[in-house]
């Protein structure tokens, strides 16, 4: 079963839209959602919760249809965090557990108080006192602690130290240890999403550019280096995205479409991801 | 809904606390108790500041929330403060009336209170769908206007009507009770309608 579904999904604000989105994530998995700020994945997150309304396509989460009213039970299964987190500032962690204690029914109490001594948040301090990192371990702490079949992130990381980032991305990866668990996460840190991510999605100006299991982009795309002349033999179809340094160019070439003899170097995904969203222009 | 009650009475009371000092004092002074049950009334507007301060909406559309039990939480909120200052001020009526202290009948006084409460929820009633649809924050001259227009209405009939014996009752004031009663179900009734339906509106 896909946790996430969405086939030809479609929603335009003014002079921005999302076009033709289709996007799974497999039960299991970790799908990475790349782009740039205003590429629309808050939008994509804010369609999947059915907080905006989509005007065409079709949307399942946990495979159930988003606008049915099954769907409300749903959201019990889906752990969700946003990019920031919007606590009332007077409330601290006690408070917090007893809120969510009366709005999930899976809330489990001694899971969320084991993350925030785990996350060294202070369960009578105010939110207000918070640091943003704090902020955002709590928001975490909430989504893992209702027993969630899928957590939604988005831009869960950006405003965290490095290793803060990393403490949270090894929470998020043992949280798919489990088969039927799954984890949607947003952000424009590229080195965050390939650390963990299996699939990677990048949307670009509202269009997804690339939905791929990240081996086989890397297996599908590398980097290959020549002088300018050289450059000129390669076949146009087989070039993905050209860097000209001047003296030499270099290109994120499709490794299928080249014969052997070139020497083609392992692309990182964040290189991947500019050459496809800049094209020839980087 | 549980969740969103106690959410919406910590943040109040632990914001308000000044607040909740001169609701007490207003019901404990004659002729006050009014003021403290509109302004039990007015708490759910204390709360969507606070919401629209910390932006909690955006993280209740991704919770187990739909738009209708967002929507009757506010009321219900209101609901419980208004009903629970009515019962202190009512509480208080008794004790001075006992104590021999109390002006006027004490069945005038309840009645006071129950219009007065009644009164204050359908203040609450008209406010409730102009937050739904533009904000706390760009409501708020209608919400003074509406509260104040209301409250000094209530405090002149009052005045004039229950308090100065001298002024003779109209024949259909025993109705006025019941009637007032099932006008502010009505309000009511509608008020939630509208709510629900602008608060789905937002979803864009």
């Amino acid at each position: 079963m896909n946790a996430i579904e969405m086939k030809h999904v479609s929603k335009t604000y003014g002079s921005f839209a999302i076009k033709d989105l289709n996007l799974t994530l497999p039960e299991g998995c970790i799908l990475g959602l790349v782009g740039e700020n205003g590429a629309g994945k808050s939008t994509t997150i804010g369609l999947l919760m059915h907080a905006v309304l989509k005007e065409a396509g079709e949307i399942k989460v946990l495979g159930v249809d988003n606008t049915s009213k099954e769907f409300q039970d749903v959201r019990e299964d889906v752990g969700i965090v946003l990019d920031e987190a919007y606590f009332p500032e007077v409330l601290n962690g006690r408070d917090v557990n007893k809120i969510m204690k009366y709005t999930y029914k899976n809330w489990e109490e001694e899971t969320f108080f084991r993350y925030l001594t785990q996350f060294g948040i202070e369960r009578q301090k105010m939110f207000k006192e918070y640091s943003k990192g704090m902020k955002m371990k709590l928001a975490i702490a909430v989504a893992l602690s209702h027993r969630a079949r899928l957590l939604i992130l988005d831009e869960a990381t950006s405003g965290l130290d490095p290793i803060v980032r990393d403490e949270i991305l090894d929470i998020f990866n043992e949280f798919t240890r489990e088969e039927n668990h799954s984890v949607l996460i947003s952000s424009h840190i590229v080195s965050d999403l390939e650390k963990i991510c299996d699939y990677v999605a990048f949307l670009h100006q509202g269009t997804l550019v690339l939905h791929e299991e990240k081996d086989r982009l890397q297996e599908t795309y590398g980097i290959l280096r020549l002088g300018r002349k050289e450059a000129e033999d390669i076949p146009k179809e087989a070039i993905a995205g050209v860097r000209d340094n001047g003296y030499y160019k270099e290109m994120l070439v499709k490794r299928r479409l080249l014969p052997g003899n070139y020497t083609i170097e392992r692309a990182g995904i964040e290189e991947i991801i500019l050459y496809l969203a800049r094209g020839e222009q980087i | 809904m549980r969740g969103l009650l106690l959410k919406d009475w910590l943040v109040v009371i632990k914001q308000t606390k000044v607040y909740f000092v001169l609701m007490f004092v207003f019901a404990l002074i004659p002729g006050m108790g009014v003021y403290s049950i509109f302004f039990g009334a007015l708490l759910p507007m204390t709360a969507f500041a606070y919401d629209e301060r910390s932006r909690w909406g955006q993280m209740a559309e991704m919770m187990p929330y739909s738009p209708r039990k967002v929507v009757e939480e506010k009321y219900m909120f209101g609901y419980l403060m208004a009903g629970g200052i009515s019962v202190l001020e009512a509480v208080i009526q008794i004790l001075y009336y006992l104590a021999g202290a109390g002006q006027g009948g004490l069945a005038e006084n309840m009645a006071v209170i129950l219009v007065s409460v009644m009164m204050a929820l359908n203040v609450m009633a008209l406010q409730m769908p102009v937050i739904f649809r533009i904000g706390v924050e760009k409501s708020r001259i209608f919400l003074m206007f509406v509260t104040i227009s209301v409250m000094m209405a209530l405090q002149s009939f009052f005045s004039r009507s229950v308090f100065e014996t001298t002024v003779v009752l109209p024949e259909w004031s025993s109705f006025m009770l019941p009637g007032i009663l099932v006008v502010t179900l009505v309000i009511q009734l509608l008020s939630r309608m509208l709510s629900v339906k602008f608060c789905t509106d937002k979803k864009k």
